[in-house]
């Protein structure tokens, strides 16, 4: 099945390969394939697709047909839980396969805040209400959103220039390889994938990144379909790759060498067991080998940040089973068994350290990390949208990085570093409500437009499957918004003032409703 | 730490072609520099001895490996099991290294095993 040919062909054809739009969109194939074909075997790859409605539908069609069936997938699970309505009979995980070598090591980085500033600007006069200095464990234990937090400007230019310092370093380990490394950019909305490629645009060409290829919905297909034929060429003009939900399965661009996450990834518990779709996925892209020597072996560097609690993340992409096969080709000889050499000066230095170890306490050592904990769904949502805070003012992050460390997945190395620390100046901001210059009726065709993107996206990181739902998601954050923002008025009739305090808070609202914890509340209560 | 010594020869990175080791880690350690595209050579018979000092009483500080990449830049690296990161003979060669390193345009980082010393706070 090809987009623009006849579908005759597939009357005489042995093994029919197409995608499901094909069948979905061009109803002639279809056809020949039910009048004309008697008994099929199925490859349904990217199985896990199997349970969105229509598709679910079009395969149980041809049930009477088929003799066998054969579901494949690189994540079968599925935040809702469900899975293709086939049986697991094989299961080969990114873990294995990081030891089989057969895809890039990953290695992840992130830095350790020591202490945080946060300012508070009134969003009208600009003026700075507040001003505090916290330390880290005081944030994890305030309610920051970790997007918010992450996208402030600069967080996110040390972000930027941590992962950009890393492509360099690639660009070193690839000196001899056909492929030019590129930095994969991960974002959580339209907006935030602006925001990002103009900072990214600004701080690039220090390091040499200058094409950066924006991709998502409102993209221009020109753009969209540079993006997808990235994988053809080893050594595009492109540096850089911003993206939101769009560049996903069937992506595979060897060239990533660096991924950067701007966007916190989720999961769902069902019975000790967790799902999660989203990061594992996104990681995926940039897993693919560009080389075939197991002399040597690429790494994928992933940037990522503490706030963002990637940890269970971490743990269930690791690799642990170490040393010996980091050496496939089993070149490098291992003489064991050697008498150790005393010289004197360890000698001494052994004393000096068992004298430590009584000077000094061990119990020092930081504790295993705390098991991660489980997401209940927000039953009662009406009432934690009702009394959920909003922040009425302008938030500026300013971190202070004491070291930056890397965690190796498959070998457990960590790498403890200070010299690399970026220092990033910024510049001071307009006022939030003033950046756009809209007049009231462009202005509410905006905040619309945000209100539909905002239920799309929630249902995608819901249970990627932006279905008729989003009516009543919209009804719902309608109401929300008139209630909290506009003195119950609807977006349309509402004052100039409060739409454009809303359309300062609006990624504010976004945030809540990315929590599938409340998704899920709202969906089984309907 | 277990500790472990021995040999590893056959090394194309490495300067003279073979190396020991004193513990398991930097055994590991030195087949990931091996690995490593991004690096052209390495060594631990660099000759630098770094001084420091210790409640009072100055010594001197073999830093395990002298890493050179590919565009020539380089890097001194530590090799360090998790409690000994705690010590602070340590914290204290670390910090003459990190000075002793800025001053000549290398760069310093210390290498140690397991997740505790990436997710918690390790100074």
């Amino acid at each position: 099945m090809q987009p623009g040919s006849s579908a005759t062909g597939i009357r005489s054809g042995n093994i029919i390969l197409g995608n499901i739009h094909q069948i979905y969109e061009k109803t002639d194939n279809w056809k020949v394939v039910v009048d004309n074909v008697d008994s099929l075997v199925i490859f349904n790859d990217e199985a896990h697709n199997t349970k969105a409605e229509q598709y679910n539908d079009l395969i149980n069609k041809l049930k009477p047909k088929r003799f066998f069936r054969l579901d494949t997938t690189a994540t079968p699970d599925r935040l809702d839980g469900l899975h293709p309505d086939s049986k697991m009979i094989y299961v080969y995980g990114i873990a294995e396969a990081m030891r089989d070598k057969i895809i890039k090591r990953i290695v992840v980085f992130h830095p350790d805040v020591s202490k945080v500033s946060l300012t508070y600007d009134d969003l009208e006069t600009g003026k700075t209400i507040s001003a505090e200095e916290v330390p880290w464990e005081e944030i994890e234990k305030r309610k920051i959103s970790a997007r918010r937090y992450i996208t402030n400007v600069k967080p996110m230019r040390q972000q930027m220039a941590i992962a950009l310092e890393l492509l360099k370093k690639q660009r070193l380990a690839t000196t001899n390889s056909k492929y030019k490394p590129l930095l994969f950019v991960i974002a959580v909305s339209i907006n935030d994938a602006k925001n990002i490629a103009r900072e990214l645009e600004k701080i690039g060409p220090k390091y040499d990144v200058n094409k950066i290829l924006e991709v998502h919905n409102e993209s221009e297909d020109e753009l969209k379909e540079e993006a997808k034929n990235l994988n053809k060429n080893p050594r595009p003009d492109v540096d850089a790759v911003v993206s939101v939900m769009m560049l996903r399965e069937g992506w595979d661009v060897r060239n990533i060498c660096v991924e950067l996450l701007f966007r916190k990834f989720c999961y769902k518990t069902v019975e000790d067991k967790r799902y999660s779709v989203y990061g594992p996925q996104v990681i995926g892209r940039g897993l693919r080998r560009m080389s075939k020597s197991d002399k040597e072996w690429e790494s994928l560097y992933v940037v990522d940040h503490p706030i963002l609690k990637h940890q269970w993340l971490w743990e269930d992409l690791k690799a642990t089973e170490y040393p010996d096969d980091i050496d496939p080709a089993n070149i490098i000889i291992d003489e064991e068994k050697i008498k150790p050499e005393k010289n004197e000066e360890q000698l001494e230095e052994k004393t000096l350290e068992q004298a430590e170890m009584e000077r000094f306490d061990l119990s020092k050592i930081p504790p295993t990390p705390d098991p991660v904990g489980v997401v209940e769904p927000i039953y009662e949502w009406q009432k934690y949208l009702d009394e959920c805070k909003f922040e009425f003012s302008k938030m500026n992050i300013s971190q202070e990085i004491s070291q930056i460390k890397s965690l190796n997945l498959d070998s457990e190395h960590v790498s403890l570093q200070k010299n690399d620390i970026p220092e990033v100046d910024v510049q001071i901001l307009e006022k939030a409500t003033n950046t756009e210059q809209w007049d009231k009726k462009e202005l509410i065709e905006q905040l619309e437009k945000q209100i539909l993107s905002i239920a799309r996206s929630a249902l995608l990181e819901y249970d990627r499957n932006p279905d008729e739902r989003q009516i009543i998601l919209i009804k719902i954050i309608k109401n929300h918004i008139a209630k909290r923002f506009l003195y119950g008025k609807p977006v349309e009739e509402a004052e100039e003032k409060p739409l454009r305090i809303l359309w300062a808070m609006i990624d504010q609202v976004r945030d809540i409703f990315m929590q599938p914890e409340l998704i899920e509340g709202i969906l089984s209560n309907k | 730490m277990i500790s472990k010594r021995g040999k590893l020869t056959n090394l194309e990175k490495n300067v003279e072609g073979f190396c020991k080791y004193d513990s398991v880690l930097e055994r590991e350690y030195m087949v990931e520099l091996e690995r490593d595209p991004a690096v052209k050579s390495w060594t631990k018979s660099h000759g630098i001895k770094i001084p420091y000092n210790f409640l009072g009483f100055s010594r001197s500080y073999l830093p395990d490996f002298l890493v050179e990449f590919q565009d020539g830049s380089k890097e001194l690296h530590e090799t360090k099991g998790l409690p000994l990161l705690f010590w602070l003979s340590t914290k204290l060669k670390a910090e003459s290294a990190e000075e002793y390193c800025k001053n000549r345009g290398l760069k310093y980082k210390r290498i140690t095993k397991g997740r505790r010393a990436f997710y918690r706070k390790v100074d």
